[in-house]
């Protein structure tokens, strides 16, 4: 389902378990509630605006141009065979793959909503229009929606709500074929103007050839209807029920033509991929509210059903007699191969709430669930949540007084179980599937697709929560401060087995860990009167440890630096930390635990040697929002920050002459070894090289403050709206990702954590809109 | 409007809910459901035989990691004609490692450290079949024994591979007594650690199997007329071929009188020789073809077309990528002048 953000009336973030309990399984991790904008009694309004912006990488990778590359390839290949190169490729072409595979990125969004009603019945209606041409050239986005609601009694007791949307997204996902790193000094386009296919483009598609001759797209559409009626049997006590259905289709188009290495050696291939979903849900719920003296009372009780039903096909052919047509009738039959799938699921819920407060002074809340799918098969039937709240809010007590400086004050404690049914269907039985790959002499095979693993479950969490709110100082400055202690039992993990399984990993409930956290949040009105300044800040900790795990220390692939160590959090990062390179013969050095130094490729390759290094997850994260106000003129602006968490970066581009033969390097390896005495930290360039991504030589520190966001908007003085006969009209400049401040910076001309971060850069964009009501 | 409301509720309340919630998944089907019958276990045989054509087993990678040993080399010209070596396709750089013994498991994009992997998923796939078949209530004795003959002799193909990649050869000691490999007999549990037994036991596990599998093996086993199915004769050339890993020459002669004498296999006449690759024809020494078939047209970037590692006659001449690997020199200095199988490797651009 498409939202656009200016359909939203609000957001929510659930968190606690007392509040996600009755949302069920699929609320484990919190809950977000988006409330779209609904009918409002009175004048019509109409609103409308547009934006248009435009976007541009940010700490793109510096690479090695032709000269420097030619220069490094032949060092590479001179220090591997001894002898010296013949060739490594034309000095006299430099081609910028990136500028040729990229653009600047531009979007369009226009909208329009109509909003009005009387007492008895109130309506919404907006469409919008959404346009992205993404800086990765051929890959795009086009969208346009519509949704409307209405809102009417049908007698005094008797309401009735309708909704529609629906919308049409065109997307284009076209494939560079990570030509950002192809070497410089080969050339999109031969002589005589035609692309070069040839040569290194056989294996790895020359992208401008497939820019200009393949089509990667698909079309969807999506339809979403629902009704609700709500029913008042007696004063306080109100029946609704409601049902919605929501229907998609995808269609998918791709083309590898065969004129270009994609598509080449089938003579073109096509593929054509149709997804369908139809999905509905009918919900009955029960409500009573009563008050009593200074008692309030809440209660809910319902049922819901959901099923959905997915159909995917695909077709593919190849051997196309034109790549001008198409078409898959074009195509001999023999070379069409078409499969199709059905998916169905089906679940059941049953929940209550209750929440109760005594003079606004003492709360409670108790909330339950049950959980039955389809999906959980022969597994687990049905899984239940329940979770209780209480809060007090203390400054409410007679006894408190009236306090000059605390203007409210609250304590809330919470605790709930909640489950995670990240389970497939019929996952502890063991699975047969049917495939293509499972042929042979023209017979359809079966094969175990998963294995039997009776003691599957779902994963628990045991969740306490405690938080204090204050407003102080007439409110201008409020503060929560939020504990939390989740414990996870029985957590589901995919594990490596033992190959002789006949598997190479299974799912299970291997592991017990906890995440145990603070969360602050700070907003103050820092001036008030003509100007007027706000800060919010936030700031959070969350500290993981695993407290049981059956897998291990290090999974199967040595690619994987993730140690699953109890007692350690789950994102150390462990390796070998980087002593340097020889300067006597340019080989990497590394330490060993024993304080050794080593050269050893095996020696570093063996787990047994790997110590922490880093940690993935920051100690310290959050950001702080500033906003000024001044007459129509507002200013706000985003900071995030970092701090205490690190990464290991992708090495492909300093592979040490490894790679340097099809894919082009880092500027950083131009400080390689070269001769006995060089003392520098890029090792010398051979073709044998092997990589050590487990070291500390590819790992930075990932401690940032990021400018996120800077907003700018002026909304006219109603003196003026007022003689233009409009009730609202603004204007907005806004910025996203202005950049980043790292706590190391890269050496100029070189690369480091700024640029390493990212495989793809990252974008800064700048939008530019105006907002009229009337 | 109250009644709309009393139906819609009545309506979720009595639909049964046991069938709302029961849902057979479409795509897949459970363990036990798949071979509670005679014709499901004989679709697992298929899977079974298909893992024999998998990329890292007899299609591609078993097949070409001997041979790179010494007898095939990456074909330079295959890294592109613009003077930069430039194919990065995982398939060259596995070749490279292969004949430069610079292969490193578990690291970066290998692809010969696969085989283990493959070989135990398809030793799965078999013992999970002879399981199946011990507890089947069926009254189709002789298609229950031919199944389970078929599952006996894959299981011996896959141990006597096994053995081959990971352990000494049988005469390494005097009784075989030394480390052989993990041998599957049954399923194993997933998280099972079974322990390496000896190459004796190995070989012992081997002969068994395909002894058995000579009884059992029937008619039925025969789906089509093709030859790429097993039968009681197949069985018997496996089983010469691990006599002769050990040195059993009496068994080897046995086994071989055995499929002699049944006439099935007769020599090929040596004018024919090339031809046989040349327009594949049919090679009568030849008791038993994988059938990979289905891979002949795939996409040589992804590691299917079996011409495209080296080029030998009967490739398709229309394909235009230079082949992965060529033929080495050593290899043809031992073929001498006016050998016939000499006429078997195609000259490209001054490469054979």
């Amino acid at each position: 389902m498409f939202v656009r953000p200016e359909d939203i009336e609000s957001i929510t973030v659930l968190k606690d378990a007392s509040a996600t309990a009755i949302y069920g399984a699929n609320a484990a991790n919190g809950v977000v509630l988006i409330t779209t904008k609904q009918g409002k009694a009175g004048k019509t309004q109409i609103s409308g605006g547009v934006s248009t912006g435009f976007s541009n990488l940010i700490n793109e990778v510096e690479y090695l141009n032709t000269e420097e590359y030619v220069s490094l390839a032949r060092e590479t290949l001179f220090n591997t065979t001894g002898e010296n190169p013949a060739d490594a490729g034309p000095l006299n072409i430099e081609t910028d793959w990136p500028a040729l595979t990229q653009r600047q990125g531009s979007v369009l969004n226009a909208n329009l909503s109509l909003r009005g009603g009387n007492e008895r019945t109130k309506y919404f209606l907006s469409a919008g229009y959404y346009k992205e041409n993404a800086i990765s050239r051929g890959n795009g986005l086009e969208r346009a929606t519509v949704r409307s609601n209405l809102n009417t009694a049908l007698s005094d007791k008797l309401n009735l709500r309708f909704g529609f949307s629906g919308g049409y997204v065109r997307k284009e996902s076209f494939s560079d074929f990570g030509a950002f790193t192809y070497p410089p000094n080969l050339s999109p386009v031969n002589p005589d103007g035609t692309f070069n296919n040839s040569g290194f483009f056989i294996n790895r598609p020359n992208p401008v050839a497939a820019l200009a001759q393949n089509e990667f797209f698909h079309d969807a559409f999506n339809i979403n209807n629902n009704l609700q009626l709500n029913y008042e049997i007696l004063p306080g006590l109100e029946v609704r029920v409601s049902g919605g259905m929501d229907g998609y289709l995808q269609l998918q188009y791709q083309y590898e033509s065969a004129l270009n290495g994609s598509g080449r050696t089938r003579n073109g291939i096509a593929r054509r991929f149709t997804r369908g979903n139809l999905q509905w849900v009918a919900n009955g719920q029960l409500n009573y509210q009563r008050t009593f003296g200074n008692h309030h009372l809440n209660t809910l009780a319902g049922v819901e059903r959901n099923k959905q039903i997915t159909y995917r096909q695909r077709i593919s052919a190849t051997d196309f007699p034109s790549d001008q047509l198409r078409e898959f009738w074009t195509v001999d039959e023999e070379n069409i191969d078409a499969d199709e799938s059905n998916y169905q699921d089906a679940s059941e819920s049953f929940y209550a709430q209750a929440s109760y407060d005594y003079d606004y002074r003492y709360y409670l809340t108790l909330s339950g669930r049950r959980d039955a799918s389809s999906i959980f098969g022969g597994d687990v039937q049905a899984a239940n949540f329940l979770a209780a709240g209480a809060a007090w809010a203390f400054t409410q007590e007679p006894w408190m007084g009236r306090l000059e400086w605390l203007n409210f004050g609250k304590l809330r404690a919470s605790y709930g179980l909640t489950g995670n049914s990240r389970l497939g269907t019929y996952s502890a039985r063991g699975l047969y599937g049917y495939n293509d790959a499972f042929l042979y002499g023209n017979n359809i095979g079966i094969a175990p697709t998963a294995p039997a693993n009776e003691g599957l479950t779902w994963e628990l969490v045991r969740k306490y929560n405690f938080a204090v709110d204050l407003e102080l100082l007439e409110s201008r400055l409020r503060l929560t401060v939020e504990h939390y202690r989740h414990y996870t039992e029985d957590a589901i993990y995919t594990i490596p087995v033992p190959l002789e399984s006949g598997f190479t990993n299974i799912v299970t409930n291997a592991a017990d860990q906890r995440n145990i956290g603070w969360e602050a949040s700070v907003e103050t009105v820092n001036t008030q009167g003509e100007l007027r300044w706000t800060t919010r800040f936030n700031m959070a900790r969350n500290r993981n440890q695993l407290t049981r795990i059956e897998a291990e220390r290090f999974p199967a692939s040595a690619l994987n630096s993730r140690g699953l160590v109890v007692g350690q959090n789950s994102s150390v990062l462990y390796g070998v930390p980087f002593a340097g390179v020889d300067p006597y013969n340019g080989k990497p050095l590394y330490y060993l635990p024993d304080g050794s130094i080593t050269d050893d490729d095996d020696l570093v390759n063996d787990p047994a040697n790997w110590v922490p290094i880093g940690q993935g997850a920051p100690d310290w994260y959050g950001g702080m929002t500033n906003t000024f106000a001044w007459k129509g003129l507002s200013l706000a602006f985003l900071v995030s920050y970092s701090y205490g968490g690190d990464i290991l970066v992708d090495g492909l581009t300093f592979t040490d002459g490894r790679q340097i033969s099809f894919n082009n390097q880092s500027a950083n390896q131009l400080d390689r070894w070269q001769q006995p005495g060089d003392l520098t930290d890029t090792p010398r360039l051979h073709i044998d090289n092997t990589l050590q991504y487990n070291s500390t030589r590819y790992l930075f520190d990932n401690d940032f403050l990021r400018l996120a966001n800077l907003n700018l908007s002026y909304r006219l003085p109603d003196r003026w709206l007022d003689a233009m006969g409009i009730s609202s009209f603004s204007l907005t400049a806004q910025a996203n990702n202005l950049g980043y401040l790292y706590s190391t910076r890269s050496r100029a001309n070189r690369n480091g954590i700024a640029e390493y971060r990212f495989e793809f850069p990252e974008a800064r964009s700048f939008m530019f809109g105006l907002n009229v009501t009337l | 409007m109250k009644k709309l409301l009393t139906f819609t509720a009545l309506l979720l309340a009595l639909s049964s809910c046991q069938d709302f919630l029961n849902i057979e998944p479409q795509d897949q089907i459970s363990k036990d459901e798949a071979l509670n019958t005679l014709e499901g276990i004989d679709a697992a045989i298929i899977g079974a035989y298909s893992s024999l054509g998998a990329s890292d087993y007899y299609r591609q990678h078993f097949t070409a990691y001997p041979e790179l040993a010494g007898n095939m080399q990456p074909n330079p010209a295959a890294a592109g004609s613009d003077g930069v070596a430039g194919n990065q396709s995982a398939i060259l750089t596995t070749y490279r490692e292969g004949n430069f013994f610079t292969i490193n498991p578990g690291y970066e994009n290998n692809s010969f450290d696969n085989f283990y992997a493959v070989l135990y998923n398809h030793l799965n796939r078999v013992n999970n079949i002879i399981a199946a078949l011990e507890t089947l209530e069926t009254d189709q004795e002789a298609r229950r024994n031919s199944l389970r003959g078929e599952a006996l002799a894959l299981r011996a193909i896959a141990h006597f591979d096994l053995l081959r990649l990971y352990a000494q050869p049988y005469l390494f000691t005097e009784d075989g007594s030394h480390p052989g490999v993990v041998l599957a007999e049954r399923p194993f549990e997933v998280t099972e650690r079974p322990a390496r037994r000896t190459v004796a036991e190995g070989y012992t596990l081997i002969e068994s199997d395909l002894l058995r599998a000579v009884e059992l093996l029937g008619p039925s086993a025969r789906r089509t007329t093709d030859r790429i199915w097993l039968t009681p004769l197949i069985a018997r050339g496996l089983l010469a071929r691990a006599y002769a890993y050990q040195g059993n020459w009496a068994g080897v002669v046995e086994q071989t009188t055995a499929v002699i004498n049944a006439g099935q296999v007769t020599l090929l006449n040596p004018d024919d020789y090339v031809d046989t690759w040349a327009e594949q024809q049919f090679n009568p020494e030849v008791l038993w073809y994988l059938d990979l078939q289905r891979f002949r047209n795939a996409d040589a970037g992804s590691a299917g077309l079996i011409a495209s590692i080296a080029r030998v006659v009967g490739a398709p001449s229309d394909v235009e990528n230079p082949p992965f690997c060529t033929v080495t020199q050593d290899l043809l200095d031992r073929l001498e002048e006016g050998d016939i199988r000499r006429e078997l490797y195609q000259e490209i651009e001054g490469q054979v």
